[in-house]
Formats: structure tokens, sequence, C-alpha cells
């Protein structure tokens, strides 16, 4: 069996240097600083322990992507494939989907693991996305799974901590939730072997995006902001101890 | 006249808040209001209640024990081409993500989650706003104009319709679709011994505190007060506080009298859990968390050092 694996680029929480680029319609990704997107680690990990045969990372990005791929090799990802074309609207994920579909056809794979969603997007859109593009069902927001004969039982966790229990045929898109496993992580040997492995870089081919950035710029919020109390600790913990007696 | 389609939840037995909200979304947009309702009974469940606002309510009926998100999206698919609608709103829950981008690839929309903010341009027609990188970035998203566009908004970033006296529902046809996948169980977690629904107030940690030592004090204030302990998504994926304390999107959804929130940076998962709080009160040492645009109180504070303050009060 192959497996394929979408690993997304990040840019990292905390505190970053936001500047946008000349057209105002993205960050300049120069400034940034990037990881592994956690539920991609979550989701790889999934891929890695059902121990299915060969796992193929697949993201799509520019050169930055290059260090989260090593990462996924490191921790046990039998090759590496980035896909990408200045053309390409990042930031949508249907377009994002279409591009990965090459990625999963060319690798023969019949399950593909995504993480539910990227921490600097957080649509939860590229995975069902990717399962229409292919053709293939996708399930969402998974838990635990179990693979077996080309089947499928799943567990999802929905809104509300509610637990659905899922089968399906493959092949299947999954889509994985954080927190019920411990991504491993790579040793330094294999960290150094993955700086060796070759990552191939593919042109997306056609993409369909029916979206586009109009704009992008530091938040405006409609000037909805705490009041914000000021002082020290002391102050803050008075006044916060007010409104827990106030009713 | 251009329609804008709303579906409403499709879990609940009754319209709920979100559907009331993207109808107020809607009306913002000026178009005829269509209500699509998914359901063993659609007409049952408008005769309960309906939306100020919305012009026409249609049904697709579903048999809920076979229901997946396949189905889901095959009735909403039944919707988007009965109605021809220039946009589709839908809330951005794990519920609807299951297949709204499918169902937008299927279907040739345009595409936006999680938005904030819908308005209508001259140069531009529709444009949705969302956030990124952690909420310190607002794009505004525009669409292809030939095609109608299937948006998820973010719960409780939308004021609410009305909700009226019965509605009357016309029932446009049953779902007979194929689903290939099949539900096998659903159940509530069966972990969830404390009920965070019901609290008047809450106390809740996030990544900031650290580790499971940095909990304690929070953990004591919180006995000491008479409040309830709760925390964010990445504490309990941590192991830091059992999983029947999560707030967020896949844990509990709650609306106390005050929500004190020490260390939690304000990612749209968590905030959908604890929007609806009556009074929000953030701590945290980044002047920049997206939390400081939900609470209505904030600190830029070392969590700690308030949480020390707060012993010696208690």
């Amino acid at each position: 069996m192959r497996a394929v694996v979408c690993a997304k680029s990040v840019v990292a929480d905390g505190h970053q240097y936001i500047k946008f680029s000349a057209d105002g319609r993205d960050i300049d990704r120069t400034y940034a600083t990037f990881n592994l997107n956690e539920p991609d680690a979550y989701a790889l990990e999934e891929a890695l322990r059902l121990d299915l045969g060969e796992v193929t990372v697949a993201t799509v990005g520019d050169t930055h992507a290059d260090n989260v791929l090593r990462t996924c090799l490191a921790m046990g990802a039998t090759r590496a494939v980035r896909v990408w074309s200045a053309e390409l609207n990042v930031h949508d994920p249907i377009a994002v989907a279409w591009a990965l579909a090459a990625v999963v056809k060319e690798a023969g794979a019949s399950i593909v693991f995504c993480g539910i969603q990227s921490s600097d997007s957080g649509q939860q859109a590229t995975g069902p996305a990717l399962a229409a593009v292919l053709g293939w069902p996708c399930v969402s927001a998974i838990v635990k799974t179990e693979v077996s004969s080309e089947r499928i039982v799943a567990h999802r966790e929905l809104d509300g901590g509610l637990i659905e229990i899922v089968e399906a045929a493959l092949p299947i898109v999954c889509t994985v939730q954080t927190g019920h496993s411990t991504p491993r992580r790579g040793s330094f040997k294999q960290l150094m072997l993955a700086k060796r492995t070759p990552i191939a870089v593919k042109d997306p081919g056609y993409v369909r995006s029916r979206t586009r950035i109009l704009e992008m710029s530091v938040p405006d919020r409609d000037g909805k902001r705490a009041e914000m109390i000021q002082g020290e600790p002391a102050e803050i913990a008075r006044r916060i101890v007010d409104l827990i007696r106030s009713d | 006249m251009a329609a804008t389609l709303v579906i409403t939840s499709l879990t609940a037995g009754a319209i709920d808040d979100l559907a009331c909200q993207a109808v107020g979304a809607a009306v913002a947009l000026g178009d005829r209001i269509v209500l699509g309702v998914v359901a063993d009974h659609p007409e049952r469940v408008v005769a309960d209640g309906g939306i100020e606002g919305v012009d026409e309510i249609l049904g697709v009926q579903v048999q809920s024990d076979l229901l997946t998100h396949e189905i889901e999206q095959s009735a909403v698919r039944m919707l988007i081409e009965h109605v021809h609608p220039a946009s589709i709103l839908m809330g951005f829950t794990a519920r609807a993500t299951a297949f709204a981008a499918a169902l937008a690839y299927d279907l040739d929309l345009g595409f936006a989650s999680d938005v904030v903010r819908l308005t209508r341009d001259e140069m531009h027609g529709l444009v949705a706003t969302r956030y990124l990188y952690n909420g310190k970035v607002q794009a505004n998203i525009g669409f292809d104009p030939d095609r109608p566009a299937l948006l998820l908004l973010r719960p409780y970033a939308w004021e609410p319709a009305e909700r009226t006296a019965a509605g009357s529902c016309r029932v446009i046809g049953s779902c007979a679709a194929e689903s290939r996948v099949r539900c096998l169980e659903r159940a509530s977690r069966t972990e969830r011994q404390f009920d965070l629904t019901g609290q008047q107030i809450i106390l809740a940690v996030g990544r900031g505190v650290g580790s499971r030592e940095g909990v304690a004090p929070f953990s004591e204030i919180a006995a000491k007060l008479g409040v309830a302990l709760a925390g964010s998504r990445p504490v309990v994926d941590a192991g830091w506080l059992p999983r029947d304390r999560l707030v967020g999107q896949s844990g509990s959804v709650v609306a106390p009298r005050l929500y004190l929130a020490f260390g939690i940076s304000g990612a749209p998962q968590h905030v959908i859990g604890m929007r609806g709080a009556q009074t929000i009160v953030a701590v945290n040492n980044d002047a920049d968390a997206p939390i400081f645009g939900v609470a209505d109180y904030g600190a830029v504070a070392d969590i700690f050092e308030v949480a020390a303050e707060l012993q010696k009060l208690t």
C-alpha cells in the first residue's frame, strides 16, 4: 500500500515580524519563521503508526517548505515532494488541493493523511477538497484509525465532543485531529540522512481557483478591543476578584 | 432576484444560533433569503419557530439514523441546485467542514471558511474577510463573479437575526444519495464527567501555563474561589487537564457570566467555545494575542504574577 501525507510549512506561532508584500496581497515570507503544521505532524504519525507501506510526504509551497519536508523525512517518511508555481494561490485550499492531487495520483497512493487544518489559516478545507479532486471520500477530524484489507474504521471528534465511528473502503482521504498520539521525533541520524535526501519539485499543472486575495492588512477588528486593565499584577488581580464578586 | 441560501445546523432538532447569525449576515447582503433545512421532518423543525428576514424556507428530508456527512453534502447540494443562489452561508463547525470544501469543488463554487465579515463592493462584488497567521493578519477575499460562493461563518462573529413564531417549510424532496462512508456509532464522550456548560464562572488556562505544574496555581485559585477550571486544546492535548475540561469547538461550548482566560492566545477553535460568555477577561503576556479582540477586559501581564496576587486575595 502507498500512503501520502500532506504537510504544510506554516508561519510559526508567537511573535512574528509581519511585513506585507509590495502588492499588499500577501505577506513577505522572507521575514517569517516557519515550522511543521502541528496537525500534520499528527497526520504523519498516524500514517507511520499504521505501518502501511511507503509514505510520501507532499507539500505545496516555496523553498521555505523544504525544511518541513526534511522534518517529515526524519520522522520516517519514505520520500518527499514539493509542489510549487509562483502563480499558485496558496491561500485557496481548493487550488492547493488540485496541486496535491497530482502528487497523490503519481504516487499511486490509496490513502492520504492531512492535518485537520493549518495553524496559520485554519479553514479545515484542504483535506475534503483534495478528496473531491481525487473523487474519493474524506473522513475528517479523526482521532483514531484502524486500517485492514482496504477498509478503514475511524473515530471522529466532532463539535461538542461528540464521537462518531465510521467505516469506509479505500481509497480515502483522512484528516487528523491533534492530541491523541505523540508524534515521534526523528533521531539526529535520521535528520542528517533527511538533509541529504533529494526533494522532488513538481509543477502543479492545471489548477482551478475561484477565489483570490484582494488585500492583506493588520486587523482593524471593527474597533473591538478589550478595555485594558493598567497597572501591576496586584491591581489586575483586584479587578478580576471584583468582577467575580459583582453580580 | 439573487438569493442567499442559509443552511441551518444539521444536528440540532431545532434551528440553532449559528443559523440566526447566518441570516443576520444574509440580511446585510441584501439578496432574497432562503433558509434550507435538512432534517427527518423539516416542516416540524420550523413549526417551532423561524428567523426574521427569511423570505422562504425549503426542506430536504433525510433519515437521521443513517446520516453521514456525505448524505448531508448531497442534501445541501439538492438545495443549491434548486435555489441557484448567489451565495451559500453555513456555520463554521467540524460537521460543516467535513464536506463543505468538497461540495465547493464538486459544484465549482468560490469558497472561504471561518469568515468574520461579508460585504458587497462596487468593484469586487462579494468580499469575505478572514484572519490569518494567528490573528495577526486580516485578508479580504474576492470571488469569481460567474460562480456562487460557499462561505462558512465564524460562530458568534455576527449579530443574529431575531427568532420568529412558526414558519412554514416546503419540502423539495428526500435525499436518496448513497454514502461511501457508513456511520457505525455516535456517542458523547464517556470521559465527560464534569459538565462545564452550566457553570457561571469559568477560569481557563491555555498554552501559556507551560506545563502540568503551571496549571497548579490556577487550579488552587479556582477551587478557593469556587469557580470551574477549564483549558484550551493544547493544555488538554498535552494531558495537563482532562478532556472534560476542554472549552472549544470539539469540547464544551460555554456561556458563563464570567470567563477568565489565562495564557490563552484566542485561536478560533477556542473562541468558538467561549464567545458566548457575558464578560470575558483575558490575561496574556503577548499584547498582539487575538484574545484581546474578543475579550471585554484585558491585561498584558505575566499570568503567574497575576496568579500569585490572586492567591493572596483568596
